[in-house]
């Protein structure tokens, strides 16, 4: 709809609930890629390269480098409060998570989120990265493809993450783990 | 682009089906006053009684004028394409035996429809007319309350309708019902 609107009217904003619900009952079809933000349905880019194959590069990085101590998800969501429930690229979450679960975690669930930008930077800098960290994810690592860059964002807060930084190298990246591992990410770009 | 409009053209638009589904589904409560704008479920504000009671006062005489000869829709949804189904304040609609139980009036089915306005003055003008007229919905009155004036827009176009004017006696506004008929709308301010 043209801004105007939004300007002039409240928009009627879905809860977490009610999104799922329409997946279930096929309003929203099952091949339609979409998350909730702040109750809006916005549909996600359809899964092209370079994309893919970054994404599924990283999350075969992580499997090796994390074995048994977390559970790593590709393009599940993830809610973060009544109104959002984004599908990061992938997501690291707590060893002891119930099978059940991984498809519906929830913040508490999640130890580390990274986002695979090409033409999405901004949306996963500007809308994305503020309500992860408004939600308290504790840490995002946000992959620019275009820029050929991470960037690893910690110390979530109500305004964003206080601590932004890029990693010396790609060889062994550290993981938000208590054995401190690290992922072998070189070749990413 | 802003990330706003970003966001904007992202965000995913419900059919007209799929909201009439959520409705009748509970995802949608009935409590929920709400319009579907270009896909988009647009919350509508609480009816005030200035509001509630022009809208009577009108319906009320548009009835006595036009009799048999159309059928008076106070604030029941019109849909206008796949992805738009508003509520306007008054609809007259042609006559039907059926009164239209199986399925909500569409363009060709609306004489002329009217918006009594307080606060929700700019969403009508801006947002809503320019939908009706590129719907062909023929003529539609705009009571604007606290500028205590009506205008009749007329000969709708894909922008807008290329008419607008003020009737100069309300004791005789004419009703487009196919047959001669005016109504009295005198004390309508």
């Amino acid at each position: 709809m043209n801004r105007i609107a939004h300007q002039l009217a409240r928009i009627h904003r879905l809860s977490v609930a009610d999104y799922r619900r329409m997946g279930e009952l096929g309003i929203l079809a099952a091949e339609l890629r979409t998350e909730l933000i702040d109750g809006e349905i916005i549909e996600l880019p359809p899964i092209g390269q370079p994309y893919a194959g970054s994404a599924a590069l990283i999350a075969d990085r992580l499997r090796e480098a994390v074995e048994r101590s977390a559970v790593v998800a590709l393009h599940e969501p993830v809610r973060l409060d009544e109104h959002s429930e984004p599908r990061p690229d992938i997501t690291l979450l707590h060893p002891g998570i119930d099978g059940a679960r991984v498809g519906r975690a929830e913040g508490a669930d999640v130890l580390l989120l990274i986002e695979v930008a090409d033409g999405s930077l901004r949306y996963d800098r500007e809308v994305k990265l503020p309500r992860y960290a408004r939600a308290g994810i504790p840490e995002v690592w946000l992959v620019d493809l275009g820029g050929r860059r991470l960037t690893i964002h910690r110390r979530p807060g109500p305004l964003g993450y206080a601590d932004v930084m890029t990693p010396s190298g790609l060889g062994a990246v550290p993981l938000p783990l208590a054995g401190l591992q690290t992922a072998d990410l070189s070749g990413l770009f | 682009m802003s990330v706003t409009a970003e966001i904007r053209a992202r965000v995913h638009r419900l059919t007209v089906d799929d909201y009439r589904r959520m409705g009748a589904l509970g995802i949608l409560g009935p409590e929920l006053r709400t319009e579907l704008i270009d896909g988009e479920i647009m919350e509508m504000p609480p009816i005030g009684h200035p509001h509630a009671g022009t809208v009577k006062f009108i319906a009320n005489r548009l009835k006595e004028a036009v009799g048999a000869a159309a059928i008076v829709a106070v604030q029941d949804p019109v849909w206008l394409d796949d992805h738009s189904e508003p509520l306007p304040d008054i609809a007259l609609l042609r006559p039907r035996d059926d009164y239209y139980r199986t399925g909500h009036p569409g363009p060709a089915d609306v004489l002329l429809l009217i918006e009594v306005a307080d606060s929700s003055l700019h969403y009508d003008r801006e947002v809503k007319l320019p939908r009706y007229a590129r719907a062909g919905i023929p003529e539609v009155w705009l009571v604007d309350l606290g500028g205590r004036r009506l205008t009749v827009h007329r000969r709708p176009a894909p922008h807008g309708y290329v008419d607008a004017t003020i009737p100069d006696n309300l004791a005789l506004v004419p009703v487009p019902v196919g047959v001669p008929a005016t109504v009295d709308l005198t004390r309508l301010f």
